[in-house]
């Protein structure tokens, strides 16, 4: 398969997500204020905004993975695709976390469940968007390979078991225990 | 006393030196007499039997007695007619545990020590259950403890303890294990509610010679909201929940709301929130009825209260902490047929948490200790014309790992003053009277500057009259 240039592979497949998600973001929270005059008309907006919002954060590599597999990226090329969306938005409630958390117990909570829940998120579409991808492609006589790599359902598996892991019993189950190892550290 | 003179003037020869200590002991019983509270004289004779009911989470707006759009709590607002419910009502830290041991001390968070949802409850705590034991009152504290620790506290008084420690002391909604007197037992009921009123009941019912305390301290209305099978969906056909227009279906998945994230859209917390105040509601009436055919309603005080409120999309948000009037302020209301001789009041005087200890030693006619924070509310309740507190300090310890900074406000009957441990947050002040909804932050009014200023030196009085400056 023919493999485009790095803008193509990368730039432009992270550059969507991203914008999506920055995008929505910022519609999603002037929606209050549109909905103060025209009630009906905030619902809409923030209905499309959230949904925008929660597709580029939580399964943005479905979008990008795509795109960089069709420019040919390599593997690496793939991973930093569909993890830049997310690591920058992470990087932004770690900022936010700042002003209120400090030195080690703020090293700590960046490794919260709604962080890893979103790396986790990441792996597993990024795992099933590249199977899907393969098998579309192979069908086609694209590609050589096998449609099942080792690699890709090892991702795919990691990232299913954080994120089931992670809305087990509504959630709480990795939660407590995040704050369990945070009292062992800390109290 | 009587016995002693009885004793001396009757069966023995007494000098004058022995007839004047008795004079001055009858006297000085009479003089004692005139520093008894007037609400005294009209109290029965007996000591009162007390009922504590604590549900987790419960606004105050969400009764049907005050003005809920479809929300119908019958038996609630039957309670709250048969006695006095207080309008503004509220917690000094609004999270669980700090609350309720604040309910059980009378003393603010700072003093406790149970500041967060992780700092753990100090057994050196004297709770008003165990000064009503050693007053020959029999105990039982049955619910949700809650309170953070290795398993549950050996706690002193109580002659009945049975709680939960699964899920962090949450508890499940059903079929949830309990610890009963220090044994792990098997639900017998499935629904949580129903099971912990049923234990009420046995230990209502039981005979005794001694007046009871109980503490029923429900689960419900915590999250995740999960309402008994035939309350479920009773509210699906609700259109207009009447949430605040600024809120959206999305908000619990975003500022870090991953628990009320993975729970369902706004619409259907919401909804499952009323339903699940339905049951503690239908719980309350069982307990009611069951007061009145043992004949025990007119000599049983019944407290109701929530541990704290609940935003459901008010300022953008969800959860509680902040020091909003919707997660502040908490349903509260007494039931006394001997005391409250005109039943169905409205009160406006602001009471805390921190009231309820001391107003159950008052209650039972035992001194109130002078480390409770809290001022029992008797005289209120008995229509009595008294000075009542003017303000109060809420305060707010960082809960890791929730991204909320410490707060530290003062509440008066017209304004709040609030600021945050972090330079990310500005403080605010609010005219309450006229901004209920605190939409209007008046910090940086011109127009304010006094009342701030005032404000500012209020907050330190009641931080340094409360011990906070000390911590």
């Amino acid at each position: 398969m023919e493999q485009k240039a790095f803008y193509q592979r990368v730039l432009i497949p992270i550059g969507i997500v991203m914008l999506l998600m920055i995008l929505s973001i910022n519609i999603y929270n002037v929606s209050p204020k549109i909905g103060l005059g025209h009630p009906a008309l905030g619902r809409v907006i923030s209905n499309i905004s959230a949904i925008f919002m929660f597709i580029s954060i939580w399964l943005g590599g479905f979008i990008a993975l795509p795109y960089a597999f069709r420019a040919g990226a390599t593997m690496k090329e793939k991973v930093l695709v569909c993890l830049a969306t997310p690591a920058v938005w992470v990087a932004k409630t770690i900022y936010m976390a700042g002003s209120i958390y400090s030195g080690w117990e703020l090293v700590y909570w960046s490794f919260n469940t709604l962080t890893i829940g979103v790396i986790g998120s990441a792996l597993l579409n990024m795992g099933a968007a590249e199977t899907i991808c393969r098998l579309v492609y192979k069908s086609k006589g694209l590609i050589p390979e096998k449609v099942f790599q080792p690699s890709v359902i090892t991702t795919f598996l990691i990232g299913l078991i954080i994120v089931v892991l992670g809305l087990w019993n509504g959630g709480t189950l990795l939660f407590y225990i995040f704050v369990d190892i945070y009292t062992m550290l800390f109290y | 006393m009587s016995a002693i003179i009885k004793d001396s003037l009757f069966n023995k020869d007494i000098s004058r030196r022995e007839l004047l200590e008795i004079f001055g002991g009858v006297m000085a019983a009479g003089m004692l007499d005139m520093f008894t509270p007037k609400w005294a004289f009209s109290a029965p004779a007996q000591r009162p039997n007390i009922i504590f009911i604590l549900s987790d989470d419960h606004r105050w707006d969400h009764l049907s007695c005050m003005g809920h759009p479809f929300l119908k709590t019958p038996n609630l607002d039957k309670l709250a007619s048969q006695g006095v419910m207080f309008d503004n009502a509220f917690v000094t830290t609004s999270l669980c545990s700090p609350s309720r041991a604040s309910f059980l001390t009378g003393q603010y968070a700072h003093t406790h020590g149970v500041k967060n949802n992780i700092t753990p409850w100090n057994n050196q705590n004297v709770t008003f259950m165990e000064r009503l034991k050693k007053a020959g009152y029999d105990t039982a504290f049955i619910g949700k403890w809650h309170m953070p620790g290795k398993g549950l506290p050996a706690l002193r008084g109580l002659d009945r303890f049975i709680s939960f420690t699964i899920q962090r002391g949450q508890g499940r909604y059903f079929n949830c294990p309990l610890i009963v007197d220090g044994v792990d037992t098997p639900s017998r009921k499935e629904y949580i509610t129903e099971e912990l009123t049923d234990y009420g009941l046995e230990f209502i019912k039981q005979k005794r010679d001694n007046p009871f305390c109980l503490y029923l301290s429900l689960k419900a209305v915590h999250h995740r909201w999960l309402p008994p099978e035939d309350l479920k969906g009773i509210y699906s056909d609700v259109k207009d929940l009447g949430l605040p227009k600024e809120a959206d279906n999305w908000l619990g998945f975003v500022n870090n709301h991953i628990i009320y994230g993975t729970l369902g859209s706004l619409d259907d917390m919401y909804r499952r929130y009323c339903e699940t105040i339905v049951a503690i509601d239908r719980q309350v009436g069982r307990l009611l009825d069951n007061l009145d055919s043992l004949g025990l309603a007119d000599n049983t005080v019944v407290i109701y209260a929530g541990d704290n409120g609940i935003f459901w999309g008010e300022h953008r948000l969800v959860d509680k902490r902040f020091a909003y009037e919707e997660s502040i302020r908490v349903p509260f209301m007494v039931r006394y047929p001997g005391l409250i001789k005109s039943p169905g009041k409205r009160l406006s005087q602001m009471v805390l948490n921190i009231d309820l200890a001391p107003t159950i030693l008052d209650l039972a006619g035992l001194k109130v200790p002078e480390n409770m924070h809290g001022k029992s509310i008797v005289p209120l309740l008995a229509s009595r014309d008294v000075s009542w507190r003017t303000s109060w300090l809420y305060e707010y310890f960082l809960d890791f790992p929730y991204t909320v900074p410490g707060i530290n406000a003062v509440r008066t009957d017209n304004y709040k003053y609030i600021e945050y441990q972090s330079k990310d947050y500005p403080p605010e002040l609010y005219n309450i009277s006229s901004d209920p909804k605190e939409k209007n932050n008046i910090y940086k009014n011109k127009q304010a500057t006094q009342i701030l200023g005032e404000l500012q030196q209020e907050l330190i009085r009641l931080k340094k009259e409360s011990g906070a400056l000390d911590m």
